[in-house]
């Protein structure tokens, strides 16, 4: 029997009966892990940076008070990690998703390597709340996820990747919100800082444990304790 | 009434001046018609970031990017080919001025003003063909400002535990 997890801003939250969890809400995007993977901008750079960014570099914070990209210690008063040259986008700052991906010997990638997280640009993926990650009992951070634009019915294969805040629901990637027809900022400086649709018409199904294979990718799940 | 219109348009040279009003006012297009501006709606994005709990050493210690919103009033069409957005949110001390249309076609206009009436730095802003037809930007953005001590009072009134400000924006977009 189907049960409600919980209830975000009028969004029921649902396990099903097939083990999925289901809910509707709007879209917000989040441009975190693209670090030009795969040829596409970066989201975050210093201002001296030439070349395009996803994201304006304000909701990565600053000096001080980093929260949006990687830095030497760790911490929010660290120095952010700069992409050298033999890295996709030279000059740029890297951008963290939740999920942790390896090497291809399935090694851990160490925390500065701009291939350890999740493209946003060119990966569909999914960010849920700590109320469904630590809700159900399947592993949620790497899982599959189906999310589906109700307005025309466009649906995209997309994987679980990043964590966002307690009292927000609805958050996919660039790449997710071109595939299911959400304005993604096009033709905006920053589109990760545009865009997005806020009426409840998006629908959300995910597979905890069930590990996300997307563009042949299989993405690993990552528990979260 | 009727009888003292009928005696005046009876007069000759008041005949012509009720003949030229009549005639001027029916080829003016009526209120609505030939309509090309559409209506704009204004919606602040308050950007923050929250430090989640729990995270595991190493792990990323704070969300991804998110928003809240509060939405300005609605605009009106005070002449043909404008439209007019005037208002204020709750947790900004400013008043926006928002005109699409009134500066040329197309054209269009932010103005935020201080609690004193000054424009804010930066402002006004103009933005040319701001949503014409087949452009492929369907909404105007726009940063606002924000000084340490109103960061502070928005994280406080508005936000959640734990959640840090990062931007605020103005986003512009038509109502169609």
């Amino acid at each position: 029997m189907s049960r409600i997890i919980g209830n975000i801003k009028g969004s029921d939250i649902v396990e099903e009966d097939d083990g999925s969890v289901t809910f509707t809400a709007g879209a917000q995007l989040d441009g975190d892990g693209a670090n030009g993977q795969f040829g596409q901008p970066p989201c975050y750079a210093p201002k001296s940076y030439s070349g395009p960014t996803l994201d304006i570099l304000a909701n990565a914070g600053g000096p001080g008070d980093w929260y949006g990209v990687v830095t030497d210690t760790g911490e929010d008063d660290g120095r952010p990690i700069v992409q050298g040259a033999n890295d996709p986008c030279p000059g740029a700052y890297v951008s963290a998703t939740s999920l942790y991906l390896p090497d291809n010997d399935g090694k851990p990638l160490p925390s500065s390597s701009p291939f350890k997280y999740v493209d946003s640009a060119t990966v569909p993926f999914v960010v849920v709340p700590p109320m469904i990650i630590n809700g159900v009992a399947g592993v949620v951070m790497g899982c599959r996820a189906v999310v589906t634009n109700t307005k025309n019915n466009k649906s995209v294969e997309a994987v679980v990747a990043d964590g966002g805040p307690r009292n927000k629901l609805g958050e996919i990637s660039l790449a997710c919100a071109k595939a299911i027809g959400v304005p993604a900022g096009e033709g905006a400086k920053h589109p990760a800082n545009s865009g997005g649709v806020d009426a409840h018409i998006i629908h959300y199904q995910l597979f905890p444990g069930t590990a996300a294979v997307v563009n042949g990718v299989t993405y690993p799940l990552q528990p979260s304790s | 009434m009727l009888s003292l219109l009928a005696a005046l348009v009876g007069r000759p040279l008041t005949r012509l001046i009720f003949c030229l009003a009549v005639c001027g006012f029916a080829s003016l297009p009526a209120q609505g018609e030939n309509e090309v501006t559409p209506a704009i709606v204004g919606v602040i994005r308050y950007h923050f970031r929250e430090r989640l709990e729990g995270v595991k050493p190493g792990g990323k210690q704070y969300s991804a990017p998110a928003y809240e919103t509060e939405t300005l009033p609605a605009s009106t069409a005070p002449s043909n080919g404008q439209q007019v957005l005037e208002g204020k949110v709750a947790h900004l001390p400013y008043k926006f001025v928002i005109n699409l249309g009134g500066k040329g076609a197309g054209t269009l206009e932010v103005k935020i003003l201080t609690a004193d009436g000054k424009p804010l730095r930066g402002y006004p802003k103009t933005v040319a063909n701001a949503f014409a037809q087949g452009a492929e930007a369907t909404s105007q953005d726009f940063e606002i400002p924000v000084t340490p001590g109103l960061r502070a009072k928005i994280e406080k009134g508005f936000l959640e535990k734990n959640q840090h400000l990062t931007q605020v924006q103005l986003i512009v977009q038509t109502s169609q």
